[in-house]
């Protein structure tokens, strides 16, 4: 037991160097391809808190970062605040919003969770798409940094890998303290859990202001590189397929599966795109149904166990009846 | 428990692949000068920016023909890198940054929309690369002092300027201006547009209405129009729109001396609809198939049109004029400029003042074309460009329904 904490405290360590040093390459593509993976990495481990963990499958989380996105924007633009300011903010404005709209939303379960998370989704679209203050469907343009290209890349980037961090760590923590094994037990059986003490109500409202708090980060991060945000892509279905996607794909339930899941996707989706120039959706989508069918349980049990033969395959299957 | 060792290895050679597929390769011995453009192949916009990227491929295709362009004495063939933005402008300002710094094109084509086109211009912004765009007409662009973005749709509250500049020729010039408009964003923007200008013309706007879009009953709007004794009527909406409050001033026989829409009176379904009912109201296009401009890399309009429906078996239309135009005024500037310096090249577009199958091609400080929409009128059941130029001149007074 105790070597293996060692081992990972010395693989995270490695991991996050590596991170660290990794803007050092001579290509501001590359550092943006960099801070994207990890933003995506920041929305999936997110998702993972209220999805994987709680086993509340939300539709709806980029509600959040739609959220974190335009409180950036606002107080950044219209009330001339700065970035350290509105970071922060937009977090909590997410936070806030899962606590308000989690308090009746998390009372369906199953599919009906699923539509009412989608569906406040797309109500706020609708309502920041005719807001005055953030200035409707045409987008509202946000300050930008006055800095020299790559130093203004490497801000972007770190803020990201700081952000994707502090996720990781708090869902960390989380599950090493009895708010994460309530969670565990919500997903497992909520009505036991209920019986056996736990406040449903709070743990869920907690997991998905937590899974906000994080998303809006993101969301806020963004903002400030795009310089420019509008409310179709910010609310848009397809990001939080993607977050699902991504964590589905990496592993559900653990903790570095997402950030896996995010890796990887984005890598693959980056050939893809690069070698086919139209067809590449059609090899993705394909890949990932093979991902699916063969490692439901995601990509990083695979590698963790260290198991990629046929027979592995074989067992998934037959344990999960595909 | 988590073994996040492997991940870790994983993840750092996913880092090395990277790193290792990155750097591009070496630039081939031809000089060729590239022109990068992330445009949508798949995703929501992807039938219109087909449009772009086939004119933007015919006309490098007719530069390459014709010797190329011509850099300080030096003879250079050009060629577009595409990327597929997958209608999202995040995915599109990630695909720029690539353009611009692995696959270090010189200059920048525009994607198709507004929101697009956006993102991707502030990323030309931070390299200092021009961007040449067709896709996007929105101010939003053109607002935050850009200097390397310039656009080939004219803005929309410049629609209606062609209108007003005619009211100044007719006899007895008319005084007074109605402004009926749909209550959507462009709508809005030409309305709005339209306004400022007739007031700085002098003209009196006594009626300055918005209605829904989608609106069937107009009655009420025709009434004010009577009671005001509006004698030019500006309608900017949609076709059904247009059908609709045409019918009903027939009915009330509101008769202005003057009925111009922005959409409706050039599609042919409008004036078989409506019939003789049609006749005299007039349109405003920026750009039709029956226009004709000399132009730099087409003799002029009328061959473009031919040469682009052998080629891709269909008729263009602005979208694709404007493409043809971004990759023109490149040719030019880069050919003034007599260098491949972005800086200079900026200041060359910027400067532009070229005749091309899309009209005059000028650009406004802020970087957006000047408008240059003309007057259509139906007349005898087809459209003819009526003004500036055109193969009919405008017929005025207005007919009244009645005496038909």
């Amino acid at each position: 037991m105790k070597t293996k904490t060692i081992k990972i405290l010395v693989g995270c360590g490695i991991g996050l160097v590596l991170a660290g040093a990794f803007p050092l390459v001579d290509n501001n593509f590359v550092i943006r391809f960099g801070t994207d993976i990890l933003m995506f990495a920041v929305l999936a481990s997110a998702w993972n808190i209220i999805g994987g963990y709680t086993g509340y499958a939300s539709f709806g989380n980029v509600v959040f970062f739609g959220i974190g996105a335009y409180t950036t924007a606002i107080l950044m633009e219209k009330g001339g605040l700065p970035f350290a300011v509105a970071y922060p903010a937009a977090g909590l404005g997410a936070a806030l919003f899962a606590v308000i709209i989690g308090l009746p939303v998390l009372r369906l379960r199953g599919h009906y969770f699923a539509i009412a998370t989608l569906g406040v989704a797309e109500a706020m679209k609708a309502l920041v798409q005719n807001l005055e203050i953030t200035e409707g469907n045409a987008g509202i343009y946000l300050p930008m940094l006055d800095l020299s290209v790559r130093h203004q890349y490497w801000f972007f980037y770190y803020m990201m890998l700081a952000t994707a961090v502090l996720t990781l760590l708090a869902t960390h923590l989380m599950l090493k303290a009895k708010f994460g094994y309530s969670l565990i037990a919500i997903r497992e059986n909520e009505q036991a859990a209920d019986s056996a003490g736990i406040n449903t109500t709070v743990a869920k409202t907690a997991a998905f202001a937590m899974s906000g708090f994080f998303t809006g980060l993101a969301g806020s991060v963004y903002a400030y590189q795009q310089a420019f945000i509008q409310p179709g892509p910010v609310f848009s279905v397809g990001m939080t397929v993607k977050m699902i996607v991504m964590a589905v794909f990496g592993g559900m339930g653990r903790l570095f599966g997402p950030l896996f899941g995010a890796v990887s996707i984005e890598v693959i989706s980056e050939f893809l795109s690069d070698y086919f120039l139209v067809a590449h959706s059609l090899f993705f989508g394909a890949l990932v149904i093979l991902a699916i069918v063969f490692t439901p349980k995601g990509v990083i049990d695979m590698v963790t166990r260290r198991r990629f033969g046929i027979a592995y395959f074989l067992q998934n299957i037959r344990e999960h009846r595909i | 428990m988590e073994r996040p060792c492997g991940v870790i290895l994983t993840l750092a050679a996913v880092f090395a692949m990277i790193l290792f597929f990155g750097p591009p390769d070496t630039a081939a011995a031809d000089p060729t000068i590239n022109l990068g453009c992330a445009i949508s192949f798949t995703g929501g916009q992807s039938r219109t920016g087909k449009l772009y990227r086939d004119s933007y491929d015919m006309a490098v295709e007719q530069i390459n023909k014709t010797g190329g362009v011509n850099v300080g004495g030096k003879r250079y063939q050009m060629k577009i890198i595409y990327y597929d933005d997958k209608s999202d402008p995040t995915e599109s300002s990630k695909l720029v940054e690539k353009l611009i710094s692995e696959d270090k094109v010189n200059f920048l084509l525009g994607p198709y929309s507004s929101g697009i086109t956006i993102p991707d211009s502030i990323v030309a912004q931070r390299y200092r690369v021009p961007m040449i765009e067709g896709g996007g007409a929105s101010g939003k662009i053109f607002s935050r002092g850009n200097k390397y973005i310039f656009g080939t749709l004219p803005p929309a509250g410049q629609y209606f300027k062609s209108t007003l500049d005619m009211l100044e020729t007719l006899k007895p010039a008319p005084k007074s201006v109605a402004i009926l408009y749909s209550d959507d964003k462009f709508d809005v923007s030409v309305a709005e547009g339209t306004k400022k200008l007739a007031k700085g013309m002098g003209l009196d706007v006594v009626l300055f209405e918005k209605y829904s879009e989608g609106a069937t009953d107009f009655t009420s709007l025709l009434t004010k129009i009577k009671s005001k004794n509006a004698q030019v009527v500006l309608l900017s909406g949609h076709t059904e729109e247009s059908l609709n409050f045409t019918q009903q001033a027939k009915e009330l026989n509101v008769c202005p001396k003057l009925i111009a829409m922005t959409v409706g009176p050039s599609e042919a379904d409008f004036r078989h609809s409506l019939g003789k009912d049609a006749e005299y109201i007039y349109g405003v296009a920026s750009w039709s198939t029956q226009m004709n401009f000399k132009g730099l890399l087409f003799s002029d309009t009328q061959q473009f049109v031919q040469q682009f429906k052998a080629k891709f078996d269909y008729d263009p239309d602005y979208h694709n004029a404007s493409g043809i135009a971004d990759v023109a005024v490149y040719k030019n500037a880069i050919e003034k400029a007599g260098s491949l310096d972005p800086q200079k090249v900026r200041d060359a577009i910027a400067a532009t003042d070229l005749n091309t199958i899309y009209g005059r091609v000028q650009f406004s400080p802020n970087g957006q074309i000047k408008g240059t929409s003309v007057v259509l009128q139906i007349q005898g059941g087809e459209i003819y460009q009526v003004f500036p130029t055109g193969t009919k001149t405008p017929v005025y007074p207005f007919t009244c329904w009645t005496d038909r």
